[in-house]
């Protein structure tokens, strides 16, 4: 050891003063080494100066090898064989696409469908996800999951569902030879769910367990709030679970999420492997032939607007030994005009090992161990267009600083014409890889018809990236980049970082602490405590119209009163119709403007000042949700729920009342309060958005005065505050029942 | 995704070098289970070594105009010392800096530079180590004068050059990982690239120059913390030294901070002069190349890597425990455990077994493990068995994690875990068990075979690790002879109670 360091040392001097002689040195000493390892053990050959007349010769006979790297002859490109899968669609609209390759005994099947988070209620979000899982997990009718599980281990084969954000995907991976057997376990497990209550629970339990833990891991902090930021926090594409909303999901839930977006007229399936067509085809049909379409129409995309939260954001994290910065904006669809040119600037700002961005702040500056952007381009919406760094705490404003200036540097001054065609050879280089494996190609097909692009896309997308000019790339960027609606987030040390960005501007606080579940603090109750709840239920019932209750067709009923929001108080009247089984109507005034909506079945549209539309999914819901609390329905319902009596005592203005809550179905968490001596309702709670904020919180509903309208005791007056601040304050002006409503009153005007 | 490398792949992908990494251990060794009937990939292997003792192995497949590498140095952490932990990661990150030749506009006036740098930084941490008595005016002089030189250095640097080549001519996966007992360099390529990827490669083994080294010191030293930035990685960093009382395996991977912040440029090079000589070096290429022009180039372009002799074996072995380890991270984060137990290395004849024994245990959603605490008693959300952590050159640990459910408590998963190792050693492994875990290992390993860049990783560990690239052939042929009587004796020799090391993260009493 000691030799082998001084003549390190040595070597490292000779070097110093004999620059042109290191080379011959180096090469010298591993051919003499060699000789000396033959021969002996010792070291001793490793001679601090072995210049030689010879040497010298070698060294540059050798070096000669060492030619500038871009001066190597690359041949042409051996043909890259696209293979052409065969497509076809079967009568029930399932479209598959067939590719063999014998190499290997293994065959690999992959589903793509719509089912997805988007479609799922805001309260019920994790809906889509649990459904796939438990598809799995729970196995079919005909085959319990566990069982599922020992089987297809025991094939050494695997069958998985993930639903995502916008869209499922199921496959099968199998070896040959047990093919059939793993198709039909997928055909049964989308056919024929059995979503046993069982899975149910652990899937939630392991979703509440997720929640638990989503703070743990700071990426995943950024990776959640930072959507939030770019799409509003409610919006389908950012918003997440909570214990509230997992809660909410039911096994009902879950049967008609699959019966709403499971259906073969909304997959493509791709096989790729060792199989025979001809077999395979009977055997889909076999499988799926007799599968129906699905009857209702596909609910659209959600709409993507940016909302206006640009700015300086913190989520603090006390326990973090660096920091995370990120910051941008709304990016594209891959179909933009832009998009080749986006790709090359992001190639260059800082998607590859020799961008500006890694360059700067990793290799000069050793600021970050992982940095860089994201071109934000997305195949099925836009995505989010931004930089990051995961840097020292102490850095952390610095590392920002830097992104800055390389994003001012390249909307100033565009890019050079070298870094533009390192950018188009290393894009261009890449795509080989796209198209080396047949399976690839194959899913590749299959994906571009799921989104709605066109077959060639990728042959398109190439010629694109050829004719990219620098000056092309500056316009885009212009037109794509703009610093002044850039959301920058930081995660890390609240006081480390505040006092570096603190300068920079109002920094907003973003909490991240996990909302506990409503009732989680409430154990669950004993059989008694049931029996008790509905007993409370129908007493509230009996004390205000008994059968008359259900003897109602319609309600018509007139409220006026003040609506607070961010401390004004204004003029609010309300006209609310419904009519049984499934209609119902709104209208409201305030100063500025009136609003109607109108829900019958699972369709509704709404007026108001930005003119006529139909309902969207979630406003829909949130109807329903409201629906769901109405004392109609609770009076008429009630007692078809799990609804548990609580023993702490409770007041509603000072006088002594009975809570039950209500466990899951049809809104999990809600306490209903009932006076103790006339058992009339006086007060609801329960959580739900707030329309002030769009932020989730706790309504308080309280209801009184009741007078007798016919045979029913109906509350003249309610207040609502939301996480205790007023909101609505309201007295019943008119009140009708049974007055025949036509169906005039909900007929959608022309637009 | 059209485009090759989004940042939150280059993330994954840079992740092998982090202890986190830990828990994916199990999907790296699962992928080394074996194979049958596959004489005909056998017989197409074919191997050659350089005049200086470097190997090559190459499989022609054409079905693609495209080839995967994979350059395996057998050498990793496991050969570091006291002083120097981290230098085999440390190189892997110089290893992209260039050679001679690449990523300097001059290298003969960089080298005198660079030797400027270095005696700066050794003046600074000799003055610095005098503590209390060192010279700040003294010190204030030879920092200038290190960051001066750095400067000069600097501007003579062509930044990422080498990464930027690679890169530039198609390299989708360039990359390169550091593990406990080998360091692994990675690509594809367009096959026309070929000789491209030779000067390359030959040049950055022969002639690397280790420029940059004090910045990317902060890059290795921002990577520990990364790593450290979650009570996951603080439990899996003490937990993992904590069970090693004298093998190096306990060191962990990416250094002690104290370490990282002295390293020198010499101790990289002298790690690279001890470790990265020819008779320790195995590559391995498959895809569309001709072995004769794969042949061509190898001596052409690696006959000038250094030969020299391999280094002898790691001494020190692990003694017997003889009493349980267990250390505890509190911290509000989702509660788990992490169990190990001592675990033959791939070079004895149990190995086999051990694998069976924790796919057995611990490998899907079927196994014994699995359905217990999550399925039955819904106490984890995850749990995963493996053996070979931190490495499988050296007898190891075979690992057992589990992530709590809400609500579960650390202490309960403790006690379940331990009740059914005991039953595993009661009964042993029951036939359909084992039968199952050897046809997957059966469909793994063709899987594996599959993709060039798979084997290639495969056909270079099992050469350079095991001496011989054929055993990835003979690999199922063990497996298949693993009896139930094997593994339980396996499993009584293993899990004994005073050589568990334990690691627990749970909530902090409030």
């Amino acid at each position: 050891m000691m030799m082998m360091k001084m003549n390190r040392r040595s070597r490292g001097k000779a070097v110093a003063r004999l620059a042109r002689g290191l080379a011959a040195w180096t090469i010298l000493t591993a051919v003499e080494l060699s000789l000396a390892i033959l021969f002996s053990t010792d070291p001793a050959p490793l001679r601090p100066f072995p210049i030689g007349v010879a040497g010298l010769a070698e060294a540059r006979a050798a070096d000669a090898i060492w030619v500038d790297p871009d001066s190597i002859t690359i041949p042409p490109l051996n043909q890259i064989q696209v293979p052409e899968p065969e497509r076809f669609v079967m009568k029930n609209g399932l479209v598959v696409y067939l590719l063999e390759d014998h190499d290997f005994p293994l065959v690999d099947a992959r589903v793509l469908l719509r089912a997805g988070a988007i479609y799922e209620p805001r309260e019920k979000v994790g809906l889509s996800a649990i459904t796939g899982e438990v598809m799995r997990t729970g196995g079919s009718t005909n085959t319990p999951g566990d069982e599922l599980d020992r089987r297809l281990a025991s094939l050494g084969a695997s069958v998985e569902l993930f639903f995502g954000s916008t869209d499922g995907t199921a496959y099968v991976s199998t070896l040959s030879s047990d093919l059939e057997e793993g198709l039909s376990i997928l055909a049964d497990i989308l056919r024929r769910p059995a979503f046993p209550e069982e899975k149910l629970e652990l899937a939630k339990k392991s979703e509440r367990t997720a929640i638990a833990s989503r703070n743990d891991e700071p990426m995943s902090i950024l990776f959640r709030e930072f959507p939030k930021l770019i799409f509003g926090a409610d919006h389908p594409y950012a918003r997440h679970t909570e214990y509230a909303t997992i809660d909410a999901i039911s096994r009902e839930d879950l049967v008609a999420f699959h019966k709403s977006f499971v259906h073969p007229d909304r997959m493509i399936m791709t096989l790729y492997g060792d199989f025979d067509r001809g077999k395979v085809k009977k055997l889909l049909n076999r499988i799926f032939g007799d599968w129906s379409r699905s009857s209702t129409p596909l609910p659209p995309d959600p709409e993507v607007a940016e909302v206006a939260a640009r700015g300086l954001y913190m989520a603090p994290k006390a326990d973090m030994t660096n920091s995370m910065v990120v910051m941008g904006h709304l990016g594209m669809r891959m179909d933009h005009p832009d998009h080749a040119e986006v790709m090359v600037l992001n190639e260059i700002l800082g998607g590859g090992w020799a961008s500006r961005i890694w360059n700067e702040i990793r290799t000069r500056r050793g600021l970050a161990y992982a940095t860089g952007s994201f071109a934000g381009t997305g195949m099925h919406h836009p995505e989010a267009f931004f930089v990051y760094a995961m840097t020292q705490s102490d850095s952390t404003a610095a590392a920002a600083g830097y992104m800055e200036r390389e994003i001012e540097r390249i909307l100033a001054d565009g890019v050079t014409e070298a870094e533009l065609e390192h950018a188009r050879d290393t894009i261009l280089n890449q795509l080989v890889f796209t198209l080396s494996s047949r399976g690839a190609v194959l899913y590749r097909l299959a994906t571009y018809e799921f989104y709605g692009y066109p077959r060639d896309f990728l042959q398109r997308y190439q010629e694109e990236i050829r004719r990219v000019t620098p000056e092309d790339v500056l316009q885009a960027a212009r037109r794509y980049i703009e610093p002044s609606r850039f959301v920058k987030l930081f995660v890390g040390q609240e006081d480390v970082v505040r006092s570096q960005i603190d300068s920079r501007g109002l920094v907003q606080e973003i909490d991240i602490s996990i909302p506990e579940p409503a009732g989680a603090a409430i154990g669950e109750g004993t059989p008694a405590d049931y029996e008790r709840g509905r007993d409370l239920l129908k007493a509230a019932a009996a004390a205000t119209g008994g059968p008359a209750w259900a003897a109602i067709k319609d309600i018509t009923m007139e409220e006026d009163g003040s609506l607070s929001a961010q401390g004004m108080q204004m003029p609010f009247s309300l006209k609310s119709t419904r009519r049984l089984p499934d209609c119902e109507r709104s209208d409201q005034a305030m100063p500025m403007g009136t609003a109607t909506s109108v829900i019958c079945g699972d369709k509704g549209w709404q007026k108001g000042m930005q003119g006529l539309a139909d309902m969207k999914p979630e406003d829909l819901q949130e109807a329903a949700r409201a629906r769901a609390r109405d004392l109609l329905t609770v009076m008429t319902e009630g007692d078809t729920w799990r609804v548990q009596s609580l023993s702490e005592p409770a007041e509603v203005d000072g006088r002594p009342a009975d809570v039950v809550l209500v466990r899951g179905a049809p809104v999990e968490g809600w306490k209903i309060f009932f006076d103790r001596e006339s058992h009339r309702i006086v007060r609801m709670e329960y959580r739900d958005r707030s329309p002030l904020t769009g932020t989730t919180g706790v309504w308080q509903e309280t209801l009184g005065d009741y007078q007798p309208e016919g045979d029913i005791l109906w509350p003249r007056s309610r207040s609502v505050l939301i996480e205790g601040e007023p909101f609505l304050s309201l007295k019943v002006k008119n009140l009708a029942i049974n007055t025949g409503v036509s169906d005039a009153e909900f007929q959608k005007p022309a637009p | 995704m059209i485009h090759g490398s989004p940042p939150a792949a280059r993330i994954r992908s840079a992740c092998f070098v982090l202890s986190l990494c830990a828990l994916g251990l199990g999907l790296w060794f699962a992928g080394s289970a074996g194979a049958t009937g596959f004489k005909d990939q056998e017989s197409q292997v074919q191997s050659f070594r350089l005049a200086n003792g470097l190997t090559f192995i190459v499989l022609e497949r054409h079905d693609a105009p495209v080839f995967s590498y994979r350059t395996y140095v057998n050498a990793g952490g496991v050969n570091e010392t006291a002083g120097i932990t981290g230098i085999a990661h440390m190189f892997e990150h110089m290893a992209f800096k260039g050679t001679r030749t690449v990523g300097t506009t001059d290298f003969e006036k960089e080298a005198p530079l660079l030797e400027r740098i270095d005696a700066a930084w050794e003046s600074i941490a000799r003055e610095t180590a005098r503590g209390e008595e060192a010279d700040s005016s003294r010190l204030a002089v030879l920092q200038k004068e290190f960051a001066d030189a750095r400067q000069a250095a600097g501007e003579l640097v062509k930044s990422n050059e080498f990464s930027r080549i690679l890169e530039g001519n198609g390299a989708p996966d360039v990359n390169a990982y550091t593990s406990m007992d080998q360091t692994v360099y990675q690509s594809s390529f367009p096959s026309n690239r070929l000789e491209l990827w030779a000067r390359l490669e030959g040049d950055r083994l022969t002639n690397p120059v280790l420029r940059e080294f004090y910045t990317e010191r902060e890059v290795v030293q921002e990577e520990r913390r990364f790593s450290e930035s979650s009570p996951m990685g603080r439990l899996f960093t003490v937990w993992w030294s904590s069970c090693f009382l004298a093998h190096p395996y306990g060191n962990g991977l990416i250094g002690f901070p104290s370490d990282l912040k002295s390293l020198t440029r010499e101790d990289a090079q002298r790690f690279f002069d001890t470790h990265y000589i020819a008779p320790n070096i195995t590559i391995a290429l498959v895809g569309d190349v001709q072995v004769a022009e794969v042949r061509r180039l190898a001596e052409k372009y690696f006959s000038g890597v250094r030969t020299g002799t391999v280094p002898p074996p790691v001494r020190t072995q692990e003694p017997k425990h003889k009493a349980e380890i267990r250390v505890t991270v509190e911290d509000e984060a989702q509660p788990m455990v992490v169990m190990g137990y001592p675990c033959p290395s791939s070079l004895e004849p149990e190995w086999a077994a051990a694998q069976l024994m924790g796919d057995i245990l611990g490998s899907g959603r079927s196994s014994r493990l699995y359905e217990r605490l999550v399925k039955k008693d819904k106490l984890a959300v995850q749990v995963s068995v493996s053996a070979g952590f931190p490495g499988d050159k050296y007898r190891n640990l075979i690992m057992v994690t589990a992530v709590a459910a809400k609500d579960a408590t650390p202490e309960q998963l403790e006690s379940v875990i331990r009740e059914e190792l005991q039953r595993f050693q009661d009964e042993g492994p029951s036939p359909e068990e084992l039968a199952k875990v050897k046809r997957r290992a059966r469909a793994g390993f063709i899987r594996a075979l599959r993709s060039n860049g798979g084997l290639a990783e495969r056909l270079a560990e099992h050469q350079g690790k095991l001496g011989d690239w054929r055993k990835l052939f003979r690999y199922l042929d063990e497996v298949d002879g693993v009896t139930a009587g094997n593994i339980k004796a396996l499993a009584q020799d293993t899990f004994r109670p005073q050589e568990c090391c334990i690691g627990v993260l749970r909530k902090p009493a409030s």
